[in-house]
C-alpha cells in the first residue's frame, strides 16, 4: 500500500513536489490522526453528555426553544 | 441732396450750382462759427471740415456731427502674460508662453505636471503598477506602497495529506493564510484541518476556542485550524493570520476565523457553523515553514493561498 502523500511548496521559487511520507513522516502523520481522532471522541462524548443533559431538561417540561434560549 | 448728371449745352441755374455743387462739395471753414455764419440753412448730407479742430462733419438734419470716428483707443498695452502691443496702426498681442504651463509640458500619457523650481515646471512620468505617489528624497516620485500592501505568496491546492509551505520569505511584517473550498476526501463526515510550524512536530502546541485567560498547556503536536468540515460541501472559507512571524525572541500564534459547514449540529440538522479559533507555539523561532494536516485520510480540493502582510 502507498503511503499517503505529501505536497512540498517552495514559497521562495514556487517550486512543489507531491511524493509519498517517508516512514517519519508517516509515523507522525498516524500520531496526528489518531491525535484528531481522540479529540473528536472526546468532542462526541462531549455532545452525548449535553444531550443527555438536554434530554433531562426536556423531560422537566422545558421546550427546545427553551434549551436553545438557555443554551445557546 | 440729389444727383444730376449734366450733359453739354444744359444750362446752368443758380439753384442747380447750389444743389448739385456747392452743396455737395466739402466746405472749408475756420471754425464752427464762421461755418453758421455762411450757413445758416444747412440741407441735410452737408459735409465741412473745421480747420481749427481738423475735423469733418456733416449735417445730420439736426447738427453737424463728426465723421471721422477716430475712436478714444490711444494704445494698447501688454498686461500680465503678453507680449506685444502699441500706440498706433496694426497691434498684435501675444501670449508669453513662459507665464504658463503648455502643453508640450507633457510628452506621455499618465504623465504629471510638478514644479522643479520657484516658476519652473517639469513631467512626472507614471509609476508602475500599484505604485502611489509619494515623496523620496524630499521630492514627488512614484513609489511602491510603504504599508498596507498583500503580496500573494503562493498558491497551493489541496491535494495529498500534508501541505509544507516552505522556504517563507522573512521579510513581512505578517503572514496571511486563506484556504478555500476545502474538503477532505474520505471519511464523509466532518474533519478538520491542523497546523504546526517548521515542521515540529513535539509537543509545543496549544489551542483554543475562547477567549478567557487561561493556563496555556502546551501538550499538543499541533492546533486545529479549520474545523470540522463536511466532505460532502466545498464552500468553507477560513483566514488565518500568523503575527510578527519572522521574530526570533516571541513564542508565535496563528489567529483563525473561518465558515464551514458541520452536520454535527446538536440539533441534528446540517447547518454553517462560524468559527474562532488560536493557535500557539511554544518556540521562539522564527516561522520559515506552515504545514497544514488533513485530519482525513486526504485532501479532496480547496485552496491555500499565502500572503506576505506589510
Amino acid at each position: 500500500m502507498t503511503n499517503p502523500t505529501i505536497k512540498i511548496v517552495n514559497v521562495s521559487t514556487g517550486q512543489e513536489t507531491e511524493r509519498p511520507m517517508n516512514a517519519n513522516e508517516l509515523s507522525v502523520y498516524n500520531q496526528d490522526q489518531l491525535n484528531a481522532e481522540s479529540k473528536r471522541q472526546a468532542e462526541s462524548e462531549k455532545a452525548e453528555a449535553r444531550s443527555a443533559a438536554e434530554a433531562k431538561l426536556l423531560a422537566l417540561g422545558l421546550t427546545t426553544e427553551d434549551l436553545k434560549a438557555l443554551l445557546g | 441732396m440729389a444727383y444730376k448728371t449734366f450733359a453739354n449745352g444744359f444750362p446752368l441755374p443758380a439753384s442747380d450750382l447750389n444743389n448739385f455743387l456747392m452743396n455737395q462739395s466739402v466746405i472749408v471753414f475756420a471754425d464752427s462759427a464762421a461755418r453758421g455764419t455762411a450757413i445758416p440753412s444747412p440741407v441735410q448730407g452737408m459735409l465741412t471740415y473745421l480747420e481749427d479742430t481738423s475735423s469733418y462733419e456733416s449735417w445730420n438734419g439736426s447738427a453737424f456731427v463728426g465723421i471721422s470716428n477716430p475712436g478714444d483707443i490711444t494704445a494698447v498695452t501688454a498686461g500680465t502674460g503678453l507680449t506685444g502691443g502699441g500706440t498706433e496702426g496694426d497691434v498684435t498681442l501675444s501670449v508669453d508662453t513662459a507665464q504658463f504651463i503648455t502643453s508640450d509640458t507633457v510628452t506621455t500619457s499618465q504623465d504629471l505636471i510638478v514644479a522643479d523650481g520657484a516658476s519652473s515646471v517639469t513631467r512626472l512620468g507614471v509609476g508602475a503598477d500599484d505604485q502611489v505617489l509619494s515623496v523620496v528624497a524630499g521630492a514627488v516620485a512614484w513609489a511602491d506602497a510603504g504599508g498596507g500592501s498583500m503580496t500573494l505568496l503562493s498558491t497551493t491546492t489541496l491535494t495529498g495529506s500534508i501541505i509544507n509551505l516552505t522556504s517563507i520569505p522573512q521579510t513581512y511584517k505578517d503572514l496571511r493564510l486563506i484556504i478555500r473550498n476545502y474538503k477532505h476526501l474520505t471519511p464523509a463526515s466532518n474533519r478538520a484541518v491542523s497546523m504546526r510550524f517548521n515542521g515540529d512536530s513535539t509537543t509545543k502546541y496549544y489551542s483554543t476556542t475562547n477567549n478567557t485567560f487561561v493556563n496555556a498547556e502546551f501538550s499538543s503536536t499541533s492546533f486545529t485550524i479549520a474545523p470540522n468540515h463536511l466532505t460532502s460541501i466545498s464552500q468553507g472559507l477560513v483566514s488565518i493570520l500568523i503575527p510578527d512571524y519572522a521574530n526570533t525572541t516571541t513564542v508565535k500564534f496563528a489567529d483563525s476565523i473561518g465558515i464551514q459547514n458541520n452536520n454535527e449540529n446538536e440539533y441534528g440538522s446540517t447547518n454553517w457553523n462560524y468559527s474562532r479559533s488560536a493557535g500557539f507555539y511554544e518556540e521562539a523561532d522564527a516561522i520559515t515553514e506552515v504545514n497544514l494536516i488533513s485530519e482525513s485520510l486526504d485532501f479532496d480540493g480547496g485552496t491555500a493561498l499565502l500572503y506576505g502582510v506589510n
